[in-house]
């Protein structure tokens, strides 16, 4: 798969060439240099994205992506409800914080950093959750002491009076 | 959890008759449950620790504070309380169950509910998502 990327990103100013070429004269013809494209290329997004880069992937056909928010790597609200979902649904048989907190989809939130702060926070007003692990490692805050480490009704309750005390909540 | 997706997590369960027995909860784990603490939940992983020991040693010291000591079987014995201790194919301790007074086994899966199985067997799974396999075995008197 990387090995088909990198042969056809390599030669992308060739094969756009021949494209637009393709295009301005209204020729539909397969070109023979492109094997591994199933679907026909879609003209129309290309003659308008003079920025964007063209990929082909094996399963999907020729891809055309764009510069969107998503790709500038945006944290919004529904990709932090995706990834908590699937966490939660993931890791909901675990008793032990180890496998709860090294889960992928954990780790895709905790490294979105303090982007992910308002919506962890949100969350955890709804119900508890283990989310003390993320909170601690982004903010390098630990609101809670020792002696409640172990309660996740007090854990909440500490965690969530820091998220009003900065304004958060 | 729904029955189906507790179904869908352990495939086994479908065969053999099970009790769900109490709400879901994130207030205690299993290991808070088999000592009778519904108020903790009790680990001992640090992040910050370079170092963590994931295997059941510490689990294993925990539970001799309670009185448990070791023992080779989990076999139904009159007068005792016994426990087993789940280790992934990785040697991290996953889990633990606590036998009934009619011989049937007690789990608090996670944060979901507590369930009653028959055998330590229905729990057993992939490895690396599951519980495992029961490795240790502790018992105390009643």
């Amino acid at each position: 798969m990387e090995a088909v990327k990198n042969n056809i990103t390599n030669s992308w100013r060739f094969r756009d060439r021949n494209i637009s070429e393709r295009v301005r004269v209204g020729c539909d013809v397969k070109p023979s240099h492109a094997p591994y494209r199933k679907s026909p290329i879609n003209y129309r997004n290309i003659k308008h994205s003079k920025m964007s880069a063209h990929f082909a992937d094996p399963d999907e056909g020729w891809k055309v992506y764009r510069p969107t928010a998503r790709n500038r790597q945006v944290f919004g609200m529904d990709d932090f409800n995706a990834l908590s979902r699937a966490w939660k649904k993931e890791t909901a048989h675990f008793s032990t914080l180890y496998h709860v907190t090294t889960n992928s989809n954990y780790l895709r939130i905790i490294k979105h950093g303090w982007q992910a702060v308002p919506y962890i926070l949100k969350d955890l007003q709804k119900a508890p959750e283990h989310w003390y692990f993320a909170l601690k490692l982004i903010t390098e805050q630990d609101p809670v002491p020792i002696e409640d480490k172990s309660n996740i009704k007090k854990i909440r309750e500490h965690w969530l009076n820091w998220g009003k005390a900065e304004g958060y909540l | 959890m729904s029955l189906d997706e507790l179904h869908e997590q352990w495939p086994i369960l479908t065969f053999f008759d099970f009790a769900i027995t109490s709400e879901p909860t994130i207030e205690y784990n299993c290991v808070a449950f088999v000592v009778g603490n519904e108020n903790e939940w009790v680990q001992f992983y640090d992040p910050d620790d370079n170092d963590n020991d994931l295997s059941s040693n510490k689990y294993v010291e925990y539970f001799k504070g309670f009185g448990f000591v070791e023992c080779i079987s989990p076999e139904f014995e009159d007068g005792m309380e016994k426990i087993a201790l789940y280790e992934n194919r990785r040697g991290e301790f996953t889990h633990v169950a606590i036998q009934s007074s009619n011989g049937f086994w007690k789990s608090k899966m996670g944060k979901i509910e507590d369930i009653e199985h028959i055998d330590l067997d229905v729990l057993q799974g992939n490895g690396t998502i599951r519980y495992g396999n029961h490795v240790v075995y502790m018992a105390r008197p009643k």
